[in-house]
């Protein structure tokens, strides 16, 4: 029966191949075409459920092959134009490589997994839980936040410890030459110890900085002897039902080895921050945990981020711990114990809330490690040749890793207009007639699906957005990688050190050199269409696509134009109660909002509400009602700073002494649900047209805002220092990119040993999807 | 050239944009010209136009003949120089009592029209002749709108150019002979190529250009042979078959009396085998008694002893084995083929080899010719060079360029739009064109592309690819056309004195290729066209074809005999008819019928859908009248000057022309041209062409085209200095998107109309042709050529057999009106597929595309079918695969 499922699957692919490679005429392919993208939104507006999907993906295939057919058969530049058939074939490789992930995309999403909730297990039934929550250099409070919200995880206590896994206290630091960079790790090493004490976790640290994150999780490894290893990074801290969410699975299957939840961040990254769209649009990290993963989740094929996840002590043994040849051990790790014939889970459930990097520069240097070590894998590890893997597994990491050859296509898309504007290369040979019928109906199905498929996680172009933004820096470290697959080390993604004025990042200067090339060429677009009448309509269209590229490199502009964070703490919107005194008063109070830094309430009733507005005292304590423990009466101190027109106050914690991480963990990452809530708040689907008018609308402002950056504002301190170029070797360096964010430039010990370890925000990325592709790509 | 304006942001703009070719819609594939590589060195003739052209000498490959090259410097002030190379031929006197070789007729007829003509003839010379002094007559007539003094006719034999002529004959017809010099002509096939360019007298615009024609008249044109010229004595030979004054080769069967049917397929095949080796694509058979005159050829065939009544053997010895041979002509008998034996066996022996044709020979150009004659045959997935179909490089300085040619599709090619023939062209054209400069295509006179010339700076091109659609051409006979109309902003001010000295405007080079896709093989019928212009589906029939002939009428047997030939040529094969007196069954053969109407048997007309009763109503009285063919009625000599120049006039095929319905039309068509002719005032300036000056001379080809790419690349080099116009540009945008706009409009409504015409007759046809299917295969073709009676039969099968009239035929009815040579075509209804060949996967492909072109209905249904059940398994696949959704 599978054999004919198989077969039917087969022969009915090969003849939709064979009918949508039939070179019929153009009136044909424009009738199909619109027929095509009718019956599409007909689908979309009337019908749902996994038939009318696949129909739907079914039909815009069609018409995706047929351009990828003709665009093949009939597009190139004649051999007589050596100079124009060069730069054609990259084109058409660029949009080969996109048409091959759209395939991939759609095998991993054939069907996203949703899984039943974990089956609840008894406490007697219970195996021992190690946390490891893996450090290089975050600060004291993130990691006694993240500390106490692991401690404070609904699971019986004795089978739960918390390790800190300190790198930045190990011995060789302490034994620095330097004898600043010594005293600051032995320093820490005090610090941490006694809060691990207070807190009732463990401290760990080892000798020598060697192997980064994995060297790191494995000196722990031989120290602890649980069944289950959690993995945290030092910014993520779980919820309390985290473990009660997850656990249950591995009593499921013997054979699983990971059971992975979403990264969610209570902090906008820079692009988000910069762009205002935090608290509207899904993050960018959305498409991937929210679709992806569950796609990967149905073919076995969910892999580790690093983060936010079970693992099976038994398996981690089998391959003597974490992997660390690349410098993503998380992906590498899951890619060899699938291999092995382990199994994953995927928990599409927010579990987990962590801090993404705040400046444009850090945010690249994750992201260049990121692709550089799953480049590395993709080199090192290829999945196609591993051994012992599921054909669908191998597609799945397939999928993720030449996910990050993105930097290549979307800069040859950026500039491939140019080379017919500036300088008259032709590379796409078509009559009018074949552009509409082809190419015009093939972008807007593609938008289509792209919006179908993902509209609820992804708004229109912003896949095109991060993608430029991220290439233009990642086409180097790409490089780099192939030159020198073994030669990308650790760096450790810098989090928590606030923007604090409004200014330009280091980085800035490529988009705006590449947004003046883009206007330059729109000029001479624009001339060119006035005076040359004979390249005219040619020359609209390939203005148009500059055009939309200008508006991408616009937006991007303002995405290096960063905004000052207000920000000291990321909030998280939650719905619970509690009771503030304020000198003699009790009041009841629901508390709205939370951050380490204090939180938003109201009171409770009318009653309360006068007793509040009474109260003289501004400082007193919130208890709060407890989600563990009702007899527990967790309190914090607090100070009401700030008192809305609407009778909300905020107050600012004061947290003194250890155990007020444990109420503060109590009252942020006691209930979930809170963090679902804020995620669904922004997962509403964004249509085509308001996902581009919205786009247009940052391509038009948001160049006028980085531009404003650039010019010094008399009295403000920060802006009268020259414009901030990136130094080039800060981008271009020679060896590994040197990605240091200005914090800490500002600690000069850390600048000593660059290459070290320690954990990171661990999202992985959106992989593999679609590309939607900008109205314009293959016109010339 | 006059945009001389620089401004500075130009020259910027220059800079940063080397180039601005590619000015070509969208289609993108210019070799990019390093512009901005200007020459600033280069020296610039301080007049453009003092170089005088006669475009079509330039391709001449005789080095002596193209000599002067570059013009001094100090000739740029100095009047037009003095001839330089070979003094054309004076203008003779025709030679009385000569002996012309007329051409043979071709689908282009006799007319060179426009600025620029030509049409090349294959014609064969025996190796007696070829030894001989020839000279070539050319008599013409002009439209009265040509200029002499910047026009001119020009005769080139062998791509040697023999002579040229200034254009004056508007009144009369004039005559022109041309000595060839000793050693042009070659034994076998040579090529004749008479080449016209013609400017306006008074008039610049594209349109006055169509004004323009000039007729070569046939019966004064042709290659004089000595009066003592043998002319043919051999079977080598048969191309020397002299054709009649109209191009057509008269071929007189002779025939006992009540020839059998065997005879007359034996006649029938020996005809075809004369008309195939000497390329004639018009001949015309009819049967009688030998006959006498000077063109033509007598047919025997037979048995020694049933020719004895007929034909005095005596001379040739004893026949005890396969004979065919030559009696030359005499004064009072056409040439004689004999073809004989003994026995009857003998006889066909004796056919078998007639047809057997040993290789062609003649001269390179001539056998090129003889190939492209009537059409190249060009299968899928070929490509040609121009060059090889006879069209030739030409620097142009008029307003529209045309050059044509034909080419000849398999007669199984399934017309439709699954891909498109290449035309892969080579040239230029200069700075400064108008905004609606352009190149258009035409298949069979219909668009089928255009691409506009609009880049300021002029451009050259070498393998610029413009796409014609497939279901522009059809199986046979397609006639490609391509024009450039290339108007500049002078012509509106219009100087017809500066055509003299005008100044190059578009560049042909005769490098430019067509290239076929991989095309569909399968045969739709019924589809006359086919027939008419390819023999399908009789040649190559693996059953033997059938003839029924329900009466063997001497007038049935010579129109059989003349449509059968035809068929012969245009499938470039004998066709082996075995003749029937009974309708054949099913599944016997495909069957060709020629008979009078009333010949036919009601009951089988019917069956065939053939609509007799509306033809009988039509042709009423005609059905039964006993009328003696026009062509043996005596014409007074005004009557024959009156068809004369009627017939030049209307370039009318003169086959079709009949008497007593013309005379009238005639004398009205005399009278009109006589009140506007204009005689020129007194001597006109006397027009000294110098041959090609701007071609670098150089003897060999390759090296000279590419000298001449090159020239024109400098001299756009000059003018992308100058010529920026920025004004010029904006002026020229609006028109262009305007057109666009109605272009893309028409482009969708052309997808989804489908002609429809009724079946109709009317009482003026001559002849009715008509084909219906009756099963599945080519053996059940039935093709019925009927006529009111016997004489029309055979006076309207050789009107049909005009390759003029014969192209238009098409449809599953096709109804001959002589009186105007029209042909009122009835599409099918409905056709049937034939399969011609083992379906390969490739082949089945390319027809399910092709159908589905002409059907987008069923592929759009078949895509959503196929999606739906793609999507369908896919999902049946992913829910029992991986694990599941609970």
């Amino acid at each position: 029966m599978s054999t004919l499922r198989f077969l039917s699957f087969l022969l009915f692919g090969a003849v939709a191949v064979a009918l949508a490679t039939q070179p019929v005429s153009v009136q044909a392919q424009l009738v199909t075409s619109l027929a095509v993208i009718f019956l599409l939104a007909a689908l979309w507006k009337f019908a749902r459920g996994a038939e009318s999907r696949q129909l739907f993906i079914a039909l815009a295939l069609f018409v995706v092959l047929r351009y990828v057919y003709w665009r093949i058969t009939a597009t190139l530049p004649p051999f007589s134009d050596p100079v124009g058939l060069t730069c054609g074939s990259i084109l058409l490789a660029a949009e080969l490589y996109c048409v091959a992930m759209l395939f991939l995309t759609l095998i991993v999403n054939a069907e996203p997994l949703t899984r039943e909730p974990a089956p609840q297990i008894e406490d007697e039934a219970l195996p021992v839980v190690d946390v490891l929550v893996p450090s290089y250099d975050e600060d004291g409070s993130i990691l006694a936040m993240t500390l106490a919200a692991a401690k404070s995880m609904d699971y019986p206590a004795d089978r739960l410890n918390v390790f800190l896994l300190d790198d930045g206290g190990t011995d060789q630091k302490c034994a620095d030459p330097d004898p600043q960079t010594a005293e600051r790790a032995r320093a820490r090493r005090a610090a941490l110890q006694e809060l691990c004490n207070a807190l009732g976790c463990y401290y760990l640290t080892r000798e020598r900085n060697e192997h980064a994150k994995a060297g790191n999780l494995n000196a722990a490894l031989s120290q602890i002897s649980g069944d289950i290893v959690v993995v945290l990074d030092a910014d993520h801290a779980p919820f309390r039902s985290f473990l009660r969410e997850t656990i249950g699975y591995f009593f499921e299957d013997d054979r699983l080895f990971l059971v992975q939840t979403p990264h969610v961040f209570l902090n906008p990254d820079p692009i988000e921050q910069n762009l205002r769209t935090f608290r509207r649009m899904p993050s960018e990290n959305e498409m991937f945990y929210g679709v992806t993963q569950r796609g990967l989740d149905k073919w076995n094929a969910a892999f580790f981020c690093g983060s936010a996840a079970l693992l099976r002590r038994a398996a981690l043994d089998e391959t003597d711990g974490f992997s660390g040849v690349s410098v993503t051990e998380d992906c590498e790790t899951a890619l060899e114990l699938h291999a092995r014939g382990w199994t994953s889970v995927y928990v599409d459930k927010p579990l987990v809330a962590g801090l993404q990097p705040e400046s444009f520069v850090s945010f690249i240097g994750q992201r260049v490690r990121w692709c550089q070590g799953m480049l590395q894998i993709f080199l090192l590890r290829n999945p196609l040749l591993k051994r012992g893997l599921e054909p669908l597994q191998r597609l799945g990491y397939l999928s993720s890793m030449s996910f990050w050859f993105f930097p290549f296509p979307r800069l040859v898309f950026m500039l491939a207009p140019l080379a017919f504007i500036l300088f008259d290369v032709k590379i796409f040979v078509s009559n009018i007639e074949e552009a509409i019928a082809y190419t015009a109906t093939y972008v807007v199905v593609n938008a289509m699906l792209q919006n179908y498929l993902f509209g609820s996680v992804r708004w229109p172009w912003v896949s095109e957005l991060y993608e430029y933004c991220q290439g233009v820096f990642l086409s180097k470290a790409i490089l780099s990688v192939f030159l020198r697959p073994r030669s990308p080390s650790f760096e450790v993604t810098a989090k928590g050190s606030a923007q604090r004025q409004d200014g330009l990042s280091e980085f800035a200067w490529p988009f705006f050199a590449i947004y003046g090339l883009l206007a330059l060429g729109a000029a001479v677009a624009v001339y060119r269409c006035v005076a040359e009448p004979g390249v005219r309509q040619l020359m609209f269209f390939v203005g148009l696509w500059n055009v939309f590229n200008l508006v991408t490199a616009g937006v991007a502009l303002g995405a290096v134009a960063e905004r000052r964070r207000r920000e000291a703490h990321p909030h998280l919107p939650i719905e619970r109660r509690g009771a503030l005194t304020l000198g003699e008063a009790h009041i009841r109070v629901a508390i709205e909002e939370v951050s380490a830094g204090g939180c938003r309430l109201r009171a409770a009733t009318d009653a309360d509400a006068k007793a509040l507005t009474a109260a003289k005292a501004s400082e007193g304590r919130l208890f709060i009602d407890s989600c563990a423990d009702a007899a527990s009466c967790p309190s914090l101190s607090a100070r009401i700073v700030s008192v809305a027109p609407d009778g909300r106050r905020t107050a600012a914690f004061a947290l003194s002494q250890p155990q007020d991480y444990l109420a503060l963990a109590d009252l942020m990452y006691g209930d979930a649900t809170a963090l679902e809530r804020f995620q669904a708040a922004r997962r509403k689907h964004k249509g085509i047209v308001a996902g581009t008018v919205q786009f247009l609308w940052w391509g038009a402002i948001e160049p006028l805002r980085a531009f404003a950056y650039l010019r010094p504002r008399a009295g403000d301190p920060a802006l009268r220092e020259p414009p901030p170029f990136a130094d080039l070797s800060t981008i271009f360096g020679r060896r590994q990119p040197r990605l240091r964010s200005p914090a800490q430039e500002r600690i000069p010990a850390q600048e000593t040993n660059p290459a070290q370890e320690t954990n990171s925000t661990e999202e992985r990325t959106p992989p593999a999807t679609e590309r939607k592709r900008s109205s314009t790509d293959e016109k010339i | 050239m006059q945009f001389r304006v620089l401004a500075a942001l130009l020259a910027t703009t220059t800079a940063l944009t080397p180039i601005a070719v590619g000015a070509q819609a969208i289609f993108t594939t210019a070799p990019q010209e390093q512009l901005f590589r200007l020459k600033f060195d280069r020296p610039r003739p301080a007049v453009a136009g003092l170089q005088p052209i006669i475009p079509a000498r330039f391709a001449a490959r005789e080095a002596s003949r193209v000599a002067a090259v570059e013009i001094p410097a100090k000739a740029a002030a100095a009047p037009p120089p003095a001839p330089v190379v070979p003094q054309p031929q004076a203008p003779r006197p025709a030679i009385a009592g000569a002996m012309l070789r007329h051409l043979t007729n071709n689908i282009q007829g006799y007319r060179l029209a426009g600025e620029i003509g030509a049409s090349e003839w294959p014609i064969y010379v025996t190796k007696a002749q070829a030894s001989r002094r020839l000279q070539f007559r050319v008599g013409y007539l002009a439209a009265v709108s040509v200029m002499p003094e910047a026009s001119a006719l020009t005769l080139t034999i062998n791509d040697q150019t023999i002579g040229d002529t200034p254009i004056r004959a508007v009144q009369e017809v004039e005559t022109i002979v041309f000595d060839i010099p000793p050693g042009v002509m070659r034994p076998g096939f040579n090529s004749v190529r008479i080449s016209t360019s013609q400017r306006h007298r008074v008039d610049c615009s594209l349109e006055a250009t169509y004004e323009l024609w000039t007729q070569i008249d046939p019966t004064e044109t042709g290659l004089v042979l000595p009066e003592d010229d043998a002319g043919v004595a051999s079977l080598a030979d048969l191309g020397a078959l002299p054709p009649d004054e109209q191009g057509a080769l008269p071929i007189r069967a002779v025939l006992g009396a009540n020839a059998r049917a065997f005879e007359i397929e034996r006649m029938l095949r020996a005809a075809q085998a004369i008309s195939l080796a000497g390329r004639f694509e018009q001949p015309v058979v009819d049967a009688g008694p030998a006959a006498a005159g000077r063109y033509g050829v007598n047919l025997f065939v037979g048995a020694a002893a049933e020719l004895a009544g007929r034909v005095d053997l005596s001379r040739v010895g004893l026949i005890d084995e396969p004979r065919a041979f030559v009696l030359p002509a005499t004064s009072g008998r056409r040439a004689s083929i004999i073809v004989t034996g003994a026995t009857s066996a003998q006889v066909d022996e004796a056919i078998r080899r007639l047809l057997v044709s040993p290789a062609p020979k003649g001269s390179p150009q001539g056998l090129r010719a003889a190939a492209a004659f009537p059409g190249y045959r060009l299968d899928g997935g070929r490509r040609v060079k121009l060059r090889d179909l006879g069209v030739a490089s030409e620097e142009f300085t008029g307003h529209l360029y045309r050059a044509a040619f034909n080419i000849v599709m398999p007669p199984d090619f399934y017309p439709a739009d699954y891909g498109n023939a290449q035309l892969r062209l080579a040239g230029g054209y200069a700075a400064g064109l108008d905004s609606n400069a352009q190149i258009v295509v035409k298949v069979d006179e219909r668009t089928a592309v255009s691409l506009n010339l609009l880049k300021a700076s002029g451009e050259v091109f070498r393998d610029n690819p413009l796409p014609l659609p497939l279901g522009f051409l059809k199986p046979g006979l397609n006639r490609i056309e391509i024009e450039a109309h290339v108007p500049t902003s002078q012509d509106a001010d219009c100087d017809p004195l500066a055509a003299l000295r005008a100044a190059k405007r578009f560049l042909f080079l005769d490098e430019t290729e067509i290239e076929l896709p991989p095309i569909a093989r399968i045969a739709r019928m019924p589809d006359l066209a086919v027939t008419a212009s390819g023999g399908f589906p009789y040649a190559g029939s693996k059953v033997r074809p059938k003839l029924y002939m329900p009466s063997l009428d001497s007038d049935a047997v010579g129109a059989a005999a003349t449509i059968v030939a035809h068929f012969a040529i245009a499938a470039g094969r004998p066709i082996d008819f075995e003749i029937v007196d009974t309708p054949p069954g099913e599944g016997q053969g495909p069957t060709l019928a020629v008979a009078p109407l009333d010949s036919f048997d009601a009951a089988l007309l019917q069956r065939l859908d053939m609509p007799a009763d509306m033809l009988r109503e039509a042709w009423g009285l005609h059905l039964t009248a006993d009328r003696r063919k026009a062509s043996e009625k005596r014409l007074s000599q005004l009557e024959i000057a009156a068809r004369n120049r009627f017939v030049l006039q209307r370039n009318f095929p003169m086959a079709c022309y009949a008497p007593r319905m013309m005379l009238d039309k005639t004398i009205t068509a005399q009278a009109m041209p006589a009140t506007t002719i204009a005689a020129p005032a007194g001597e006109p300036e006397r027009v000294d062409f110098a041959p090609v000056g701007s071609v670098r001379g150089r003897a060999e080809r390759g090296e000279g085209e590419q000298d001449l790419l090159e020239a024109w690349r400098d001299d756009l080099r000059r003018e992308g200095r100058w010529g920026y116009g920025v004004v010029e540009r904006l002026r020229v945008a609006g028109a262009w998107s305007a057109a666009r706009v109605a272009d893309a409009a028409q482009w969708l409504r052309a997808g989804f109309e489908a002609e429809a015409a009724d079946r109709a007759a009317t009482q003026h046809a001559s002849l009715a042709m008509s084909q219906s299917i009756t099963g599945d295969t080519a053996k059940d073709v039935w093709t019925i050529v009927t006529a009111p009676n016997a004489a029309t039969l055979a006076e309207a099968a050789a009107c049909l057999v005009d390759p003029r009239v014969s192209r238009r035929v098409q449809g599953s009815l096709a109804m001959l009106d002589m009186k105007d040579a029209k042909v009122l075509a009835t599409p099918a209804d409905s056709s049937r597929f034939i399969v011609t060949r083992p379906l390969s996967f490739g082949n089945l492909r390319l027809i399910a595309a092709g159908w589905m072109s002409l059907h987008p209905g069923v592929y759009v249904g078949l895509a959503i079918l196929v999606a739906a059940l793609f999507a369908a398994s896919t999902r049946w696949l992913t829910r029992n695969v991986g694990r599941r959704t609970r």
